[in-house]
């Protein structure tokens, strides 16, 4: 697999995505077919690669072989503790991720309308933009202790900025020629905003929020590691502790599968929830 | 008596008076400026096309009496009432199909938007929205989406939208520049005969020749800029549709080619 998602990271604005079209069912049903046979090609590839250099060239017991990792997946799936440890990480993306999604987004939408917002607040993010997730967890966890809210607040620290930067370039990258258009025709002020700029935006928004999403998992793994209970990571340090290598890669592949099913989900619902926003400019 | 006098006054000042004294804005390097004594009248109903080279100010103008700029000094009044600001008692239609029309709305939404924005109730909407697809030929993909159009039927929806709250004037703007020729041919014959239907004044800006010829009541000519003006107006007598072939017409491309040319020679 290509990480498309660092790709994404890398970008400050993506342009819009284009929805897919329509297709003839034929053609595409076939390309799909193509596409899954290639995921599971590349999967099975990395799985032979993992199996080799585990039995071959390195200490199967520094990098255990892929039958061990999931015969220990498998206990913990049965006894509860997988879905304990998934379920605690994903819930506070989940928080994290729509607190910041909000904030950023709305924020967002404001520096983008207004002028003088935008001019004034831009210097004091663009200063604190780099100050990563990580940065901030030792802060977070004396303001807001080690339980939920310092997740909360790391995550949605995360996303805040990169939903925020997003949104501005979608609010200002509205064509001219569309806004004059909605007015000529009769929109005030809040039509103009809720009715035109606010969906020619959506494609920014969209891909913000997905980046971000990519993002809030880097921070909650490394604010689970440092201090924490439970979660995904609390777990991996955990069996680092005990040098369980084998309960490492289950954590390591659990969340490699948490976050490609995350985003699949994610692109899932927003094709359909935000489709019509996503059609290519006409 | 005297009802009739005012009647015969208002009926005189009735259509758009552009009156552009001048216009222009500063620059590093001193003022720049775009037109100057631009004064033309189009009356109610009039077809009006504006030719001029590229470049010369013809958007500016377009743009001044949509309200979407301020002339520096001057005025610009629909039946004697002066503008500020746009309003959709003149609604432009763009050359910029791909921008100017909403991507997320159906061919139906998009020609709905003025309507909604005037809180038309949702019957008539649709009963208006109905005849004016029907208008431009496309009531039967008003579910489909921009993108899925072809670049004429674009042009279609955005003369239904314009058209669909009714406005005195239509402002267009070089609208089937960026067509291929034979649909910009297709879309000229099907503008006449809307026009010919609504009774909308037309507003037109072109720099096609040929085009303002087949169209046009009057044809305003522009001069090149900087001060850029109307150096000549002209008045077809040619009874439509207008056909390429006839000598008159050619006679009339060509005399207006020369004014152009003029103005390009003394540039």
């Amino acid at each position: 697999m290509p990480d498309l998602e660092s790709i994404d990271r890398a970008l400050p604005a993506v342009p819009p995505a284009s929805a897919p079209r329509q297709g003839k069912a034929q053609g595409q049903g076939l390309r799909r077919l193509r596409s899954i046979a290639i995921f599971c090609a590349s999967i099975g590839t990395g799985l032979i690669f993992w199996q080799v250099c585990s039995s071959l060239f390195f200490n199967p017991n520094l990098l255990p072989p892929p039958g061990k990792v999931f015969h220990a997946g498998w206990e913990m799936a049965l006894n509860g503790e997988l879905y304990e440890m998934v379920s605690v990480s994903i819930l506070r993306i989940a928080m994290g991720f729509t607190i910041g999604c909000i904030v950023g987004i709305t924020c967002g939408l404001l520096m983008g309308s207004f002028w003088l917002a935008g001019e004034f607040l831009d210097p004091m993010i663009e200063v604190i933009r780099p100050i990563s997730p990580v940065a901030m967890i030792p802060i977070a966890i004396i303001w807001f202790g080690i339980d939920e809210a310092s997740k909360y607040f790391i995550i949605a620290y995360g996303v805040f900025f990169t939903t925020l930067i997003n949104t501005i370039a979608g609010v200002r990258h509205t064509p001219l020629v569309r806004k004059r258009a909605a007015t000529s025709l009769g929109a005030g002020t809040w039509s103009l905003f809720f009715r035109i700029t606010l969906p020619s935006a959506m494609p920014f928004i969209n891909t913000g929020m997905r980046v971000a999403l990519g993002g809030a998992f880097m921070s909650v793994i490394a604010a689970e590691m440092i201090a924490a209970n439970s979660g995904i990571g609390y777990f991996i340090m955990q069996a680092r502790l005990l040098i369980q290598t084998d309960r490492i890669f289950v954590g390591l592949v659990t969340l490699g599968l948490t976050g490609f099913f995350t985003d699949r989900l994610y692109r899932y619902v927003t094709g359909i929830v935000f489709a019509r926003y996503l059609r290519l400019s006409a | 008596m005297a009802s009739a006098m005012i009647d015969g006054e208002s009926r005189a000042l009735a259509g758009l008076h552009i009156d552009v004294r001048r216009h222009g804005f500063e620059t590093r390097s001193g003022w720049n400026e775009v037109l100057r004594n631009v004064d033309i009248r189009i009356g109610p109903g009039e077809f009006f096309c504006l030719v001029g080279q590229s470049g010369c100010g013809k958007s500016t103008l377009l743009n001044i009496i949509a309200g979407f700029l301020a002339a520096t000094e001057g005025t610009v009044a629909l039946d004697s009432r002066a503008l500020t600001g746009p309003s959709n008692d003149r609604v432009v239609v763009f050359q910029d199909v791909h921008n100017s029309l909403f991507p997320w709305m159906t061919v139906r939404e998009n020609v709905e938007f003025g309507l909604k924005m005037l809180d038309r109730p949702k019957d008539e909407r649709r009963q208006r929205v109905d005849s004016l697809l029907q208008l431009v030929g496309l009531s039967e993909h008003d579910d489909k989406f921009p993108d899925e159009l072809s670049g004429g039927m674009k042009q279609r929806v955005q003369i239904a939208r314009a058209l669909a709250i009714g406005p005195k004037i239509l402002l267009m703007d070089e609208p089937f520049a960026s067509l291929d020729a034979q649909t910009r041919r297709t879309m000229q014959a099907e503008l006449l005969r809307i026009w010919e239907q609504t009774g909308t004044s037309v507003l037109f800006i072109t720099h096609d020749i040929i085009e303002a010829v087949t169209l046009a009541d009057r044809i305003g000519v522009m001069s090149k800029g900087p001060g850029a003006t109307i150096s000549q107006v002209i008045t077809p007598e040619l009874t439509r549709p207008r056909a390429f072939a006839d000598v008159e017409f050619t006679t009339l491309v060509s005399r207006v080619e020369q004014i152009l040319g003029r103005e390009r020679a003394h540039a």
